[in-house]
């Protein structure tokens, strides 16, 4: 069991971060950044010099990033990456990982399984999705939680959204069975579990 | 009900403003642009309506008088004028409540103008020929007289339960030091832990319940919390922490840190009252990561509420304004100027609009803006 520090961009990805280190069976340590992807971008070299006796999983949205294929992100970003520094890319972003538990993610929202996007990698604004699921809900309270007030100009989420995503995350999310349609999951899981116990 | 729009002229910073409210708003400046004299604006409604202590002269008293109140930017027309467009929670019934004053030569207040109107009819359109008969009549404001305000009450018990807290833990833990009379209603909390410990008990254990759950997250160690009375009859806060020693960890109200009093307070404000809540730089003494679950915590409550009410919440806060829920109608920021404090809503800036809808937070975009221009000189005043 390794403890492993986290830099990532928000709320939600500090949770989901936390479950995937714990799923592993590894111990969550000291969660940096959560102020956007250009923290990440402006911080991650730093972190790599140090990462000789920490561990650090640091996640990244691959939408944020503007680049033309992942593999960029990790040469641009950081090209002299350490081993335990463990750079993970979110194809497209968080919320396409948490399409990819289908099933517990239709019954949170209350939706029918079929609404969910097979391939949640190729969808294009998984976050998009997502809140336009909850707006289809049979669940007022849902509705409420995670859409946007009618008239709203500039939000894409409801007010209480990345509370009750994270909710999502730490109660429901089943690793297991999101890995299985997300390659940029699962190779993320993999990562961890390679790493020394 | 809430507060739709709000028109203002000559009030304090303000010169001239006209603003749609919503039912969340952040308010946003660098310091001494108005964001507490903006609050107050709400608070002199709610002061003309007070059964005790209220009424136009001394609200406008407790405030040092019309020159205190009036702006120093105003020139040829110098009343003041107070105008609200209230909306009931249906969205039926619209209200506007529009008041003007200035005050004569022995700077006694007077009422220039005043006019009530429910969905569109006037129900009262001041001076009239009666204020015209007896000039002390527009000493008193309409709102203050039950015989008068009979057909407009809704308007009047909605500026009652007008809420305004910056609680500050100095005054919590020695109230008596900061004055020796209690004051009703003190929203810098003199008679904080009598009101919590008068409301019924049944309620009152609820919330300490919910609350202890709350600050636990924030403070790990307390274990317990409840409301005593000592031998003289003073209420106290009671918190039991983890301590090796299974009875040190007790500690009252006086031994508290700012944090947790401040955290306690809020949360309570944001239990307490029917109306709009006003809420001053609810950051003040917090973490940062708890600053940052603000928004959705305050959401949360007022979502389990009978009826949500208006929240207005000034802020110097990033992590406050990181929250992407945030909506380009919910802030408005403060820009002084040489003429006054101006209003400025992300909705009237192209910029600002497109930089918010392509994803960015306020945080990012309107917070910036409101930083003093000159803050890298101030390390220089010391050379």
């Amino acid at each position: 069991m390794a403890l492993i520090h986290t830099l990532v961009e928000g709320l939600m990805d500090e949770a989901a971060a936390n479950c995937l280190i714990k799923v592993a069976g590894h111990t969550p340590g000291t969660c940096y950044g959560k102020k956007g992807y250009t923290k990440i971008q402006s911080k991650v070299q730093s972190f790599n010099k140090t990462s000789v006796g920490a561990i650090y999983l640091v996640l990244v949205d691959f939408m944020d990033t503007g680049l033309a294929c992942p593999a960029d992100v990790v040469s641009q970003w950081v090209p002299h990456r350490r081993p335990n520094l463990l750079f993970r890319i979110v194809v497209r972003e968080l919320e396409s990982w948490l399409l990819a538990d289908k099933e517990n993610l239709a019954d949170f929202l209350n939706v029918s399984v079929a609404k969910i996007p097979t391939d949640p990698e190729l969808v294009k604004d998984p976050k998009l999705a997502l809140v336009n699921l909850a707006r289809s809900s049979r669940s007022k309270s849902i509705r409420e939680a995670l859409v946007p007030d009618p008239g709203s100009v500039t939000a894409k989420e409801g007010r209480l959204y990345t509370s009750e995503m994270v909710r999502f995350i730490q109660e429901r999310w089943d690793i297991a069975n999101a890995r299985s349609n997300s390659e940029s999951l699962n190779k993320c899981c993999k990562r961890l579990e390679e790493m020394a116990k | 009900m809430y507060i739709r729009r709000l028109r203002i002229e000559n009030w304090k910073n303000f010169p001239k403003g006209d603003v749609k409210l919503s039912r969340r708003l952040f308010l946003i400046g660098p310091n001494a642009s108005g964001k507490s004299n903006f609050l107050d604006i709400f608070r002199f409604l709610r002061d003309l309506c007070l059964s005790k202590g209220g009424g136009l002269r001394q609200a406008i008293e407790s405030r040092g008088g019309v020159s205190a109140i009036r702006c120093l930017a105003a020139r040829k027309y110098s009343d003041i004028l107070i105008e609200v467009e209230l909306k009931d929670d249906a969205g039926k019934d619209t209200w506007l409540y529009r008041l003007s004053f200035n005050q004569d030569k022995q700077r006694t207040p007077l009422i220039k103008e005043e006019r009530v109107e429910h969905n569109g009819r006037v129900l009262l359109d001041r001076p009239d020929k009666a204020d015209e008969a007896d000039i002390l009549r527009l000493t008193q404001t309409s709102l203050e007289q039950i015989n008068a305000n009979k057909d407009f009450r809704p308007i009047v018990l909605f500026f009652q339960s007008v809420n305004y807290q910056h609680l500050l833990p100095q005054v919590i833990r020695d109230p008596q030091g900061f004055s020796p009379a209690q004051i009703e209603n003190d929203p810098f909390g003199r008679d904080f832990l009598q009101r919590v410990e008068n409301t019924p008990a049944k309620i009152r254990d609820s919330r300490l319940k919910k609350i202890l759950s709350a600050l636990k997250v924030a403070a790990p160690q307390l274990k317990e919390l409840k409301v005593t009375r000592d031998n003289l009859g003073i209420p106290h806060l009671v918190g039991l922490f983890e301590h090796w020693r299974p009875h040190a960890g007790k500690q009252n109200e006086t031994q508290f840190s700012d944090g947790t009093l401040r955290l306690f307070g809020l949360l309570w404000s944001l239990f307490e009252g029917e109306g709009p809540l006003l809420m001053e730089e609810p950051e003040l003494s917090l973490h940062s990561e708890v600053v940052r679950h603000l928004p959705q915590l305050i959401e949360r409550v007022n979502r389990n509420r009978k009826t949500r009410r208006q929240v207005i919440t000034s802020t110097h806060s990033e992590e406050m304004l990181l929250d992407k829920s945030i909506d380009a109608r919910e802030v408005l920021r403060l820009e002084p100027s040489p003429d006054g404090t101006l209003f400025k809503s992300p909705l009237d800036d192209a910029e600002e609009l497109a930089l918010l809808k392509s994803g960015l937070t306020v945080a990012d975009v309107i917070l910036p803006k409101s930083a003093p221009s000159d803050a890298n000189q101030l390390e220089f005043c010391f050379q």
